[in-house]
């Protein structure tokens, strides 16, 4: 059996199915991305990186007006109730600054290749494992990248792949809440999601170290810069408590000081002391937010527009 | 009169606020409209209180009052499943920004029903946001009115048809010169008017006020003012034509060599900026979203950009278009004589355009005779004279 592996990030479930098929099939690793190659060379495993070929901005751009103004967007239509094109909005603008101008040429090259079983990374932000289509061979997605964000729900309906591979029972849990037509295969352990609450005394002494005595409650607010809509939004609906800010980086601390002062709350750059909160809000689902883990943690998702219930893992408590 | 102002990203700001400031002295109610960036990854308010403006409509408010959250991701889904793959583009972008537009879409046409704004501006009709709001407005029997972010590079035109596609749904472009009114498909709708955001500098150096405001800018920046400064502005360094690194080394060899004062000014959008600080210790590099400071301050501007290079000459500077690895400059100033080309690795025409300034007058009269800083002052009396009533 030959199988092609089209890798554009790489996970340690990607890993392991490489090796494990390196050892059982005759494998070969495509890729487009130097770092990945480095990896591959580092592990040594043979694979064939693809060159960009080298475009003066002339033909680059006389090539995206030919595939892009409008070209295949046409495809797409006007606006619902409009009658203003999805090009002439989303091609210039956006686009444009993310055209990759040897994409269809190395498409070509992958597809020259003879496999039984296509490999690729499940990754949004690279065009080539989406555009491959097999017509005889396995199709398979491997998990690589984060799959709870908004746009992979929306374009998980073109998925085209026959397995999607993941790594905990998770994983595949929100792909069956998000309809996946597509068979599902876990390939790990689920992990325990461990909880960390804290007994009272210790979280009634926490909120005496930081100076909160007023018997108010405090919340702690998860604030990233996407969300600081949503976070104004409720500091004006929520005066009467004692409200400890938590920047998950340095340009949401920055953009706290600068734009949010007129409400009232303390900025808390260690996210360890979130558990004397009584409660900790956030406004999306984010793998990274540390206090997810603790039972005081909730999701406000104001207009559904972060779509946390559909993202959030089960048992995160998630109010609209 | 009831007029919007939409500032999507800072460098709509920085063009937009001065003719702001003028249409409020002149009795124009401005609101300001802004949107979420992509994901959000740039807030508007980030910029938004640099300016001091902290009372602003945020299109997503007018999503979330008017129930459309459900009906904006169906539509989104709709569209994704509607189009054929796209192969050059990684699914992400296009699964954002159709979401970015439908959200924007439905903010916009609620913000628009529900304040009435008889004039909407916004700084050119090619940004993702602004293509969108201008055919809402004009939809609703409003006027719109665009600048121009920059100069109108022909090359653009001839690939893209760029700028023929930047006045689908624009009543009024006001533009920097009668030049640019060629380019674009409705030449009727083109005022020439001069650079608005560059007024303020003009007016300095014409009320004989440039030495004390040159001094005080580099006194906040700690350049030293008492030397010749050379400003090197490259565009984003990845669309540098050219080995960046040999060239900054070799103008912070020759300036200090001579006794100037080398300052380095990123583009706005570069990334990796402590990096190439990093790279280069002794050399005061800058990152700020706005050139005019910079330009105003220098005596010499070294660059490979046409905007830039027009922008300069528009301040009274020599302009030097730099060449070392002999590639070619897009659309060169210097074979219109507004500008001096370098090609290889000889820097001593720096020196001898400083000690010999080379006139510009005559190239300024024909392309740019509006760069005299009452541009704003143009618009404002314009749309005094037009009387739109909606």
């Amino acid at each position: 059996m030959k199988s092609l592996f089209v890798i554009t990030t790489m996970s340690q479930l990607m890993l392991d199915i490489l090796l494990h098929e390196h050892n059982e099939n005759d494998v070969t690793v495509v890729t487009p991305y130097d770092n990945v190659a480095n990896d591959m060379f580092n592990l040594g495993i043979s694979c064939f990186p693809i060159k960009q070929k080298t475009m003066s901005i002339s033909e680059q751009d006389r090539m995206f007006a030919d595939e892009m103004l409008p070209g295949v967007m046409e495809s797409y239509g006007n606006f619902l109730g409009t009658e203003l094109p999805v090009w002439k909005v989303l091609s210039l603008d956006r686009l444009k600054f993310w055209f990759d101008y040897g994409a269809k040429s190395n498409l070509d090259f992958i597809r020259s290749f003879e496999y039984d079983y296509l490999y690729v990374s499940l990754d949004l932000d690279s065009p080539y494992p989406w555009n491959i289509c097999p017509e005889d061979a396995h199709y398979i997605a491997v998990k690589t990248n984060p799959i709870r964000t908004a746009e992979f729900v929306l374009y998980s309906p073109r998925f085209e792949f026959d397995e999607i591979w993941v790594d905990s029972r998770e994983d595949e849990e929100f792909l069956k809440k998000i309809r996946m037509k597509t068979a599902v295969r876990v390939r790990e352990k689920e992990k325990t999601r461990i909880i960390t609450r804290r007994q009272a005394e210790s979280q009634e002494r926490g909120k005496a170290e930081l100076g909160f005595t007023n018997n108010l409650p405090v919340i702690g607010v998860m604030f990233d810069k996407r969300d600081e809509w949503q976070t104004r939004l409720f500091l004006s609906m929520n005066t009467d408590k004692n409200i400890l800010l938590f920047p998950v980086d340095t340009r949401s601390r920055e953009l706290a000081k600068d734009v949010l002062h007129e409400y009232k709350f303390f900025i808390q750059n260690d996210e360890n002391v979130a558990y004397m909160c009584d409660e900790v809000i956030a406004f999306r689902w984010d793998d990274r937010f540390s206090p997810r883990k603790l039972s005081t943690f909730k999701i406000i998702d104001y207009g559904r527009m972060n779509m946390a219930s559909l993202l959030a893992p089960e048992g995160i408590k998630v109010a609209e | 009169m009831k007029v919007t102002v939409f500032l999507g990203r800072i460098h709509h700001a920085i063009k937009l606020l001065p003719l702001v400031v003028k249409l409020s002295s002149a009795g124009y109610n401005i609101q300001f409209l802004v949107t979420s960036n992509s994901i959000n990854i740039d807030p508007s308010t980030e910029y938004l209180h640099k300016y001091g403006i902290s009372s602003f409509h945020h299109a997503h408010d007018y999503v979330m009052e008017h129930d459309l959250v459900g009906q904006a991701e169906a539509e989104a889904t709709d569209l994704i499943m509607m189009g054929d793959l796209v192969p050059y583009n990684a699914p992400f972008w296009l699964a954002s920004s159709l979401r970015e537009a439908v959200y924007s879409l439905h903010g916009f046409s609620h913000y628009l029903d529900d304040n009435k704004p008889e004039i909407v501006i916004g700084l050119h009709e090619n940004n993702f946001w602004v293509k969108m709001l201008f055919y809402l407005a004009k939809q609703r029997g409003m006027k719109t009115v665009s600048l121009m972010e920059g100069i109108i590079l022909e090359r653009e035109e001839e690939d893209l048809g760029k700028y023929s596609m930047g006045t689908d749904y624009t009543d009024v472009l006001f533009s920097w010169s009668d030049y640019d009114r060629e380019f674009y498909a409705d030449s009727s709708t083109i005022v020439p008017v001069g650079p608005p955001h560059l007024d303020e500098w003009i007016s300095v150096i014409k009320r004989d006020e440039y030495g004390i405001a040159r001094q005080n800018i580099c006194m906040q920046y700690g350049i030293n003012s008492a030397k010749k400064i050379v400003l090197f502005a490259p565009p984003r360094l990845d669309l540098y034509k050219g080995d960046t690194g040999r060239a900054i080394q070799a103008l912070s060899n020759y300036c200090t060599s001579n006794g100037f004062e080398i300052v380095l000014k990123l583009h706005p959008f570069q990334g990796g900026v402590d990096q190439i600080k990093n790279s280069f210790p002794d050399l005061k590099v800058f990152s700020d979203d706005d050139a005019s400071p910079f330009l105003f301050i220098s005596d010499i501007v070294v660059t490979q950009t046409s905007t830039v290079s027009i922008e300069a000459l528009c301040l009274g500077k020599q302009v030097v278009e730099l060449d070392m690895d002999y590639i070619g400059i897009d659309q060169p100033l210097s074979r219109l004589g507004a500008a001096r080309l370098i090609q290889g690795d000889d820097l001593s025409p720096i020196g001898e355009l400083l000690s010999n300034p080379v006139g510009t007058e005559e190239f300024m009269k024909e392309r740019l005779p509006l760069a005299d800083g009452r541009s704003t002052d143009r618009i404002a009396s314009y749309l005094q004279a037009t009387k739109w009533i909606v």
